[in-house]
């Protein structure tokens, strides 16, 4: 039967009759756009775009926690913490390094480079409540010239995150120094099941662990809950999620995060540290140039040490005698092999 | 020889008023998509400015600058580009609107480009129509309005409503679309187009996506009303700008000064009617009717189409009897009603409001805002301040701040708080009614206390600390002031199986507050927070205070 043309052969407009041909032709197109629509879905569910981060992962699911290593393998334990003291942030990174056995014990040519600096607050650098701009630099050029093949920056701050690093000068300088800035997408945020004591699993951003390795590079801050805000405490920033929870128990979820993710290195920033109105400060008044730097494989020792620039024992820090429990590592200072570096300035 | 030239050059006038069309409408959509904000980096350190003259368009508004002048008795921001461009209308006459408006470029553009209506329909509509005279009334009513300080010109204004639907509605409604096709291709697309979907993300998320999703309370209905708007324009050519626009109707009755117009030569005319096939304005430019100048978007189209001739532009056109009518058709009754209308409103709304009584405490305005009354004589509800805002903190209110308010700013800390050291609202505020604020001012610097738009209450029964014995920090950890406004008195609680502990309880001092939300924002009870932030004390208003 052909199909019916209306009086006047045209079907252009509103009256124009439904072909068969037309119909058919719409519903495969419309069945092609649900069948791809309900494909995406189901792939993003099945967390099929997962890929390197999965397979970069050496924890296995079950009861032990999953832990993420960037340590380097040779004897890192023989390696002193080192206390630099008494220069320029860039000085300070300097020396301590050299200290370390340079930045080629820690990073070797080809390898992919995470910093993750503490870029939380939209503030100035003299507020000391992000990192040291010029220490981020430093480091990044550091890594280049160990022949890194790439060189990242992130972190999931608090403030909006480009005013973030804007204004403490950290995207700016990881720019000047080559590096590349990533500013975490929430979109690709994948729920992990990390098996430790507080925190069962967490939504976690993947490009902080798809490197070869990662560098820890917090500032000390006053924070009116952990005390001091330190080293491990700064895991906060690869995480997603609803992270104010985690203040219920601090201890306990930082102690936990530090064990999940073990840091090639651990350099605190505290060339100003923060002594009150954490973790944020605001006025230049509540910030001490303590003009030191503290660098470490062992990330207990190494808030250990910098705890004592805020007058406080490791022994005090809850969080730091449950990682001491756990093996994560060192508290007794008594025990540590500790080099202390003057940088003549 | 005359109508052989004028037919020469009308069609490259065609061109040339298309081509100014176009480069204002781009003009238009760089300035908004770079109203956003990394912005310039100046004031120590902190990117406070945007290099771009984001307020252009608003500035060269004459409604909006005699809407401020009338309501506020204040000389708008930028009023000599508002002056030009009215000395221009006296000159030639509406050329805004035929070359200029980009909303009046959009409009133009939907009834045109593969235009519903062709040949006699497209005529017959094309014709003047009594109705063209609503806009007057729209006009007037909104001017005696803002005579007893009413002022609700954004409403309707050409460059407010464009503004307002784009930055509220449109272009977050893209964002949602183009962020949620990237997203998933970055996520679950083949490996092939992960990396470029990523980067063109990165390359998106400042000018279009906006730095997080933007979402605005009540965008539904600006956006309804935009799209209802320019789809009209296909079954009546620029509905709006003969209809509606209340700047389009100042610049008709300015137009009717103009000593330019149309010259129309019956003696070669033969009443094809091709002239009203392509005419914009619904302005008669036929032979044998009267032209109404008031209604001209100086489109020139007629010009062009007229294939005699007939039909020119010139100063001092001859035949004043076909030229213009002595006054344009406003109908006397049309304007006595809007001017009724417009003073009617006023106690209406006034006394069908408390919030003259009582301050209103979700009405949370941008740091730098001033008094309430001379607020709402200001603002024009463009939106600039909502867009540019970094947070999505300032959002368009609904039923905040009266029926007066609706759609002029709000802080609305669960959505957004106030990034303490960002004034970027008040730099785009194109009528002072958030006044132009330096980050020393609104941080109140080292030693100063802050600008303080409203305060924080603890809700005890909901916070976790104070009503269930949890530790949680949070509002303190987040509070940008120094020294904080919230602050720990350390308590000891009685547990269910009977131990003690130590808990620090968080207390809010209210003279250290500014009311910037970022407590509220962050607290973790999710749906309503256990400390929000009222309008209570905020500084801008003598009978909103509650400290002695």
């Amino acid at each position: 039967m052909p199909p019916i043309e209306p009086p006047d052969g045209s079907s252009k407009g509103m009256g124009a009759p439904i072909t068969r041909r037309k119909l058919l032709l719409t519903g495969v197109a419309a069945a092609a756009g649900i069948a791809g629509t309900s494909g995406a879905i189901w792939t993003r569910k099945k967390g099929l775009w997962l890929g390197r981060f999965e397979e970069g992962s050496s924890g296995k699911a079950g009861e032990t926690p999953r832990v993420f290593d960037f340590r380097v393998e040779q004897a890192a334990a023989a390696l002193p913490v080192v206390v630099a003291t008494g220069g320029s942030p860039s000085a300070l990174a300097r020396s301590a390094l050299d200290a370390l056995g340079g930045i080629g014990t820690f990073i070797k040519r080809g390898e992919r480079v995470l910093i993750k600096p503490n870029v939380g607050w939209d503030r100035a650098p003299e507020m000391a409540a992000n990192t040291n701009p010029e220490l981020v630099k430093t480091l990044c050029e550091m890594c280049w010239n160990a022949g890194a093949a790439a060189v990242i920056v992130s972190d999931n701050t608090c403030n909006e995150m480009h005013r973030c690093f804007d204004s403490s000068g950290i995207g700016a300088a990881a720019k000047a120094a080559g590096a590349e800035v990533v500013f975490p997408r929430d979109a690709l945020l994948k729920e992990l099941d990390f098996n430790g004591e507080a925190i069962r699993s967490w939504p976690v951003y993947p490009h902080f662990f798809e490197v070869d390795r990662l560098i820890n590079v917090p500032v000390a801050k006053q924070h009116s809950l952990a005390r001091v805000t330190l080293g491990m405490k700064n895991w906060f920033g690869v995480i997603g999620g609803l992270r104010f929870r985690l203040h219920q128990s601090v201890d306990r979820c930082v102690a936990d995060l530090a064990t999940f993710i073990r840091p090639t290195l651990t350099v605190i920033d505290a060339y100003r540290i923060l002594l009150r109105n954490g973790p944020q400060g605001g006025r230049v008044s509540d910030v001490k140039v303590a003009g030191t730097l503290i660098a470490s494989v062992d990330p207990v020792s190494a808030d250990v040490l910098a705890a004592t620039l805020f007058d406080i024992k490791g022994e005090d820090l809850p969080y730091l005698r449950i990682a001491h429990s756990r093996g994560l590592g060192e508290i007794d200072r008594q025990r540590m092999s500790i080099r202390e570096t003057a940088v003549a300035s | 020889m005359t109508q052989a030239r004028d037919r020469h050059h009308a069609p490259w006038l065609i061109q040339a008023r298309r081509a100014s069309q176009g480069l204002f409408l781009l003009l238009f959509f760089l300035l908004l998509l770079e109203t956003t904000y990394p912005a310039r980096t100046i004031d120590s350190g902190f990117a406070n400015e945007i290099p771009y003259p984001v307020r252009l368009f608003l500035e060269a508004d004459p409604l909006a600058a005699l809407s401020a002048l009338i309501s506020s008795h204040r000389v708008a921001r930028g009023v000599l580009l508002a002056v030009a461009v009215a000395a221009g209308t006296v000159l030639v006459g509406r050329f805004f609107c035929g070359w200029v408006c980009p909303l009046g470029t959009l409009s133009h553009v939907i009834g045109t480009w593969r235009p519903r209506l062709k040949g006699s329909r497209r005529i017959d509509r094309n014709r003047t129509k009594g109705w063209q005279s609503w806009k007057y009334a729209v006009l007037f009513g909104f001017l005696s309005a803002s005579v007893f300080s009413v002022m609700q010109i954004g409403l309707l204004d050409p460059l407010c409503f464009l503004i307002r639907s784009l930055s509220l509605s449109i272009l977050p409604g893209v964002a949602l679309v183009v962020r949620f096709a990237l997203d998933t291709l970055t996520r679950s697309g083949p490996e092939l187009l992960r990396g470029p979907a990523d980067a063109l993300y990165n390359a998106l998320q400042v000018p279009l996506l906006g730095l997080s999703q933007p979402r605005f309370q009540s965008a539904w209905l600006v956006g309804l009303l935009f799209v209802t708007m320019l789809f009209l324009s296909r079954f009546l050519p620029r509905f709006w700008c003969r209809a509606i626009c209340p700047l389009g109707a100042l610049m008709g009755l300015m137009a009717k000064l103009s000593p330019f117009g149309l010259q129309k030569r019956k003696d070669l005319c033969d009443d094809c009617n091709i002239c009203l096939l392509h005419c914009q304005g619904a302005d008669s430019p036929q032979p044998g009717a009267r032209w109404v100048q008031s209604e001209c978007h100086l489109c020139l189209n007629c010009t062009a189409a007229c294939p005699r001739g007939a039909l020119s532009f010139r100063f001092f056109p001859g035949t004043p009897e076909e030229r213009t009518k002595a006054v344009p058709d406003l109908g006397r009754r049309r304007v006595v009603g809007g001017l009724a209308a417009g003073a009617a409103f006023v106690p209406l709304v006034r006394s069908g409001s408390i919030l003259s009584v009582r301050p209103a405490p979700a009405r949370i305005r941008p740091p730098g805002s001033v008094a309430e009354a001379a607020f709402l004589e200001r603002c024009v509800k463009c939106g600039e301040c909502m867009r540019v805002c970094p947070t999505h903190a300032l959002q368009p209110a609904w039923t905040e701040a009266g029926i007066e308010g609706l759609w002029s700013p709000v802080l609305v800390p669960r959505i957004g708080y106030c990034e303490w050291n960002c004034v970027l609202c008040s730099t785009v505020c194109p009528t002072n009614a958030i006044e132009a604020l330096t980050r020393e001012r609104k941080t109140g610097g080292e030693n100063g206390y802050p600008f303080k738009m409203g305060t924080a209450f603890i809700d005890r029964g909901r916070c976790l600390p104070h009503s269930l014995g949890i530790p949680c920090i949070v509002c303190e950890e987040w509070c940008p002031t120094s020294p904080k406004a919230i602050w720990f008195e350390e308590a000891e609680i009685v547990s269910r199986d009977g131990g003690r502990q130590t808990i620090k309880l968080p207390r809010v001092d209210p003279k250290r507050c500014n009311g910037c939300g970022a407590c509220e924002y962050a607290c973790p009870v999710r749906d309503s927070a256990a400390i929000r932030v009222t309008s209570a004390g905020e500084q801008r208003d003598a009978n909103n205070q509650f400290l002695l």
